[in-house]
């Protein structure tokens, strides 16, 4: 099976290792290397930048924390996932109640038809909002982050084909939901 | 509203997921590493097993007996919850095809839930999907996963039948499994119960569903694995133990068992 792509680096085995024993500056150059992409994609899941900030801030202090437990380093990245996911999940649970929904925002890349993209964009995002945590979680790293089926079901401990069942699953979500608003 | 047609093109997709990231705050890095200076690290007492050399006899004993007071409160703590009128730990609920259907699992299930990498992937959105949840070790190898088959919108792996809700264990096994060439007979069947309830286990062989569509082909034991199905309360759920080759499975099996001994449901439909 393909391994998990990202932000993994030479040294990454010994760093884990070595933060596991309580080495801060193993534990900092691990943070350095994977907090931006676990930014980015706590950001989109969430679609508010304070939120993501929290609940990256709390799955790499959970993570320092827990690392002695770790039975198998070589799987620091997926089980740093697992905790992201996990932390967007109750973030989105808690919010059901007082539901914020952070619309309006344009796109980085905008493209030639500006007017036409950002109202799609509008539609994509109310939709996208209405999406559990994991179909979300999916669809980000597949279409944001770019991982590869298989390394997705690796990720997340599950058959590939069930990953690709699932990724197909969210896309039909996002469609449904994108109907609904129309 | 809007009554244009909007076409959800991947790089549509990825562009609005882009609107939607932000980059962190440059002294995010800094507080995250003051934040752990003042955390401490967890320990196991597997973890001070592998430092033992290091301790001196003295040394040893006396985390033994602070181990053994621990597992003994923790042991009273387990007591306290299973006595009546003691705390109820909160159940996942979940909605299985408009059918309520809840699960949880014991003190000790959420143990070993953590010593595996946490329940991966329970479902939240139901309205199409039949997985209650995955657990496994996180590796993509070897998993628990936990599913309802009748009813589905899917029809999984079960000859390309959509089985109705009111489907019974025994037309799981008669109508659709035993006839399911593609993937291969069954070569053993076992009886067991699971949470007390009476369960039927097969041997599923490494094989593809007949269906048609790709995302449909890999559903419930793609790989090999155990299958195990049972009737709760008049919903059939079946308890897949799968790993990425035999011999994974046959290594991860152990463990997967008392995971699986570990659940219990809280009941099907009304």
């Amino acid at each position: 099976m393909a391994q998990v792509p990202a932000a993994r680096s030479e040294g990454d085995d010994e760093n884990v290792a070595l933060a596991a024993t309580g080495d801060l500056a193993a534990f900092e150059n691990l943070v350095a290397s994977r907090l931006a992409r676990a930014f980015r994609t706590a950001s989109a899941i969430l679609g508010n930048e304070a939120d993501a900030q929290d609940v990256v801030q709390e799955v790499f202090i959970a993570a320092w924390r827990r690392l002695p437990t770790l039975r198998d380093q070589s799987k620091f990245d997926s089980w740093l996932h697992a905790m992201l996911m996990n932390r967007c999940r109750d973030t989105l649970r808690r919010r059901q109640r007082s539901r914020e929904i952070n619309l309006g925002r344009t796109p980085d890349n905008p493209g030639e038809n500006t007017t036409d993209v950002v109202g799609d964009a509008e539609l994509v995002n109310a939709a996208f909002e209405t999406l559990s945590t994991d179909h979300r979680f999916l669809l980000v790293m597949h279409h944001l982050h770019k991982v590869p089926v298989a390394d997705l079901a690796r990720q997340l401990g599950i058959p590939e084909g069930t990953a690709k069942w699932r990724l197909h699953a969210a896309r039909s979500a996002l469609e449904r939901a994108l109907e609904a608003h129309r | 509203m809007n009554d244009r047609q909007t076409v959800l093109t991947d790089e549509r997709l990825a562009q609005v997921l882009r609107s939607r990231t932000a980059e962190p705050d440059p002294e995010m890095l800094s507080k995250i590493v003051r934040e752990a200076e003042r955390t401490k690290q967890a320990s196991l007492w597997w973890v001070l097993g592998l430092r033992a050399p290091m301790l001196s006899t003295l040394g040893v004993a006396a985390v033994a007996v602070a181990v053994i007071a621990v597992i003994a409160m923790y042991l009273a703590a387990i007591g306290a919850v299973n006595r009546v009128g003691g705390p109820t730990p909160t159940p996942e609920t979940t909605l299985l095809f408009q059918t309520p259907f809840e699960y949880t699992l014991r003190d000790d299930g959420d143990l070993r839930i953590s010593e595996l990498g946490e329940i991966e992937s329970p479902v939240e959105n139901l309205d199409s999907l039949a997985v209650v949840f995955t657990a496994g070790t996180g590796d993509g190898d070897r998993g628990v996963t936990v599913a309802q088959p009748a009813g589905s919108t899917f029809p999984w792996c079960f000859g390309d039948q959509l089985l109705g809700a009111d489907a019974t264990v025994e037309d799981v096994l008669a109508d659709s499994w035993l006839g399911l060439q593609p993937l291969g007979e069954p070569t053993a069947s076992t009886e067991k119960t699971i949470d007390g309830r009476a369960a039927v286990t097969i041997w599923s062989p490494s094989g593809r569903c007949p269906s048609q569509h790709p995302w449909e082909r890999e559903s419930i034991s793609p790989e090999p694995g155990y299958l195990t199905f049972l009737d709760v309360d008049g919903v059939v759920v079946v308890v897949s133990v799968w790993g990425h080759t035999d011999a994974v499975l046959a290594d991860w099996l152990p463990e997967a068992n008392g995971f699986v001994q570990t659940i219990h449901f809280l009941g099907g439909r009304p």
